[in-house]
C-alpha cells in the first residue's frame, strides 16, 4: 500500500510538474560584442570637411608633383625619336 | 552635370587616343590636347565634387571623396593592366617599344595606386573610425602595390637591358594575379570595405560626377604614360649603345 501511494504520488507530481507555473526566463546579461560592434554609433556623419580638403590636396598635389617629376625627367634632345628601334 | 558629359567626353578622349597611337606626325600636339582636357576636366571635378555634388546618404559631405579616390585607383588598375599586357606582348616578340611602355604604364599605376590609397586612408578615419585596418581590400592593394614596386626595383637593379626586359615580363605576370585578388577581395571575403557600387546603390546625380572624373583622370593618365614612355626609350637608347663591360685592369702581383 505504501508503495502504491509512494508512485501515485511520483507519478501525479511528475504529470503536474509540466503545467506548474514556469518562472520567468533570468534576465540576459547585456550583449557584448568582442570587438565593440554595439558600441558603433548609427546615423549621418556630421562635418570632415578637413577630410575631404585633405582628400582632394592629395588628389590635385599628387598630380602636379608627378607632372613635374615627368618634366624634370624629361629626355634632352628631339623627343619621340629617341630609343632603339623594335 | 549633364548626363551625358561623361560618354561624350570619353569617346573624344578614346579617339584622340587612337589619333596619337596611329598618326606620328600628330604625336607632337595630341598629348598637348589631352594634358589640357584633362587640366580643365580636373577643375570641373574639383568645383562639382566640393560645391555641387549632392551629399552622401550616410557620410554626408565626407561621401565628396568618391569624385577622386574611385579614379585614381582605376587608373591604377588600367595602369597594371597595360602594363601586363605589354609584359606578356614583349615574351611573344622581343620589342623594346613594348618593354618601354610596360615601364612607363607600371610606374603611372604606382603613383594613381599611392595617392589613391593614401586618400582611402583618409576617408577611413572619419568612416571607420582609424586610419587604417588589415582588412582584405586594404591588405590586397598593399601587396599589389608592393608586386609593382618590387617591379621597378628589379629593373633598376638589373643593368642588362635583355634580362631585364625578359625576366621582370616574365615577373610581372605572375604579380598581375594580385589585381583580380584587390577587385573580388572584397566580395570573397568579409570587409569592411564597401562592394563595388553599381546603378541600383548609387544616385545618377553621383555615378555622373565620377564617371567624368574618371574620363579626366584618363586623359591625364595618358599623357603621363606617354612622357614617362619617352623617358624610357631615352634610356633604352643610352643603354643600348653602351660599349659591351670590360674586365678591369688587373695590375699584376709583385712578388719580392
Amino acid at each position: 500500500m505504501k508503495r502504491f501511494v509512494f508512485v501515485a504520488a511520483l507519478w501525479a507530481g511528475l504529470a503536474f510538474a509540466d503545467i506548474a507555473p514556469v518562472p520567468p526566463p533570468a534576465p540576459a546579461p547585456a550583449a557584448v560584442h568582442p570587438e565593440g560592434i554595439e558600441n558603433v554609433p548609427t546615423g549621418v556623419i556630421q562635418g570632415g570637411w578637413g577630410y575631404v580638403y585633405a582628400c582632394y590636396i592629395v588628389a590635385i598635389g599628387g598630380t602636379i608633383f608627378y607632372a613635374l617629376s615627368l618634366f624634370a625627367r624629361r629626355p634632352r634632345g628631339s623627343p619621340g625619336k629617341s630609343g632603339p628601334q623594335s | 552635370m549633364p548626363k551625358w558629359a561623361p560618354l561624350i567626353s570619353l569617346v573624344l578622349v578614346i579617339a584622340l587616343m587612337i589619333v596619337h597611337a596611329a598618326s606620328a606626325s600628330a604625336r607632337a600636339w595630341v598629348w598637348k590636347v589631352l594634358a589640357g582636357f584633362g587640366a580643365i576636366g580636373v577643375v570641373v571635378v574639383v568645383y562639382f565634387g566640393l560645391f555641387f555634388a549632392p551629399r552622401e546618404a550616410y557620410m554626408s559631405d565626407v561621401g565628396r571623396i568618391i569624385y577622386v579616390h574611385i579614379p585614381f585607383v582605376w587608373m591604377c588598375m588600367v595602369g597594371f593592366t597595360v602594363n601586363v599586357v605589354c609584359a606578356v606582348g614583349y615574351l611573344f616578340k622581343a620589342n623594346w617599344k613594348l618593354d618601354a611602355l610596360a615601364e612607363a604604364s607600371a610606374e603611372v599605376g604606382i603613383f594613381f595606386g599611392a595617392c589613391g590609397v593614401t586618400m582611402g586612408s583618409i576617408w577611413a578615419r572619419p568612416t571607420w573610425g582609424v586610419w587604417w585596418d588589415w582588412d582584405p581590400r586594404l591588405i590586397s592593394t598593399t601587396v599589389m602595390l608592393l608586386v609593382y614596386v618590387g617591379y621597378l626595383a628589379f629593373r633598376s637593379f638589373t643593368e642588362d637591358p635583355d634580362r631585364r626586359a625578359a625576366w621582370s615580363a616574365a615577373g610581372v605576370i605572375l604579380g598581375y594575379v594580385t589585381l583580380p585578388i584587390t577587385w573580388f577581395s572584397v566580395q570573397w571575403w568579409n570587409s569592411l570595405h564597401q562592394r563595388q557600387s553599381d546603378s541600383q546603390t548609387v544616385d545618377p546625380a553621383m555615378r555622373v560626377g565620377y564617371l567624368f572624373s574618371t574620363v579626366a583622370f584618363l586623359a591625364l593618365f595618358f599623357v603621363f604614360v606617354f612622357k614617362r614612355y619617352e623617358i624610357s626609350r631615352s634610356r633604352q637608347s643610352s643603354a643600348l649603345e653602351l660599349p659591351p663591360l670590360q674586365a678591369p685592369a688587373v695590375k699584376p702581383e709583385v712578388s719580392a
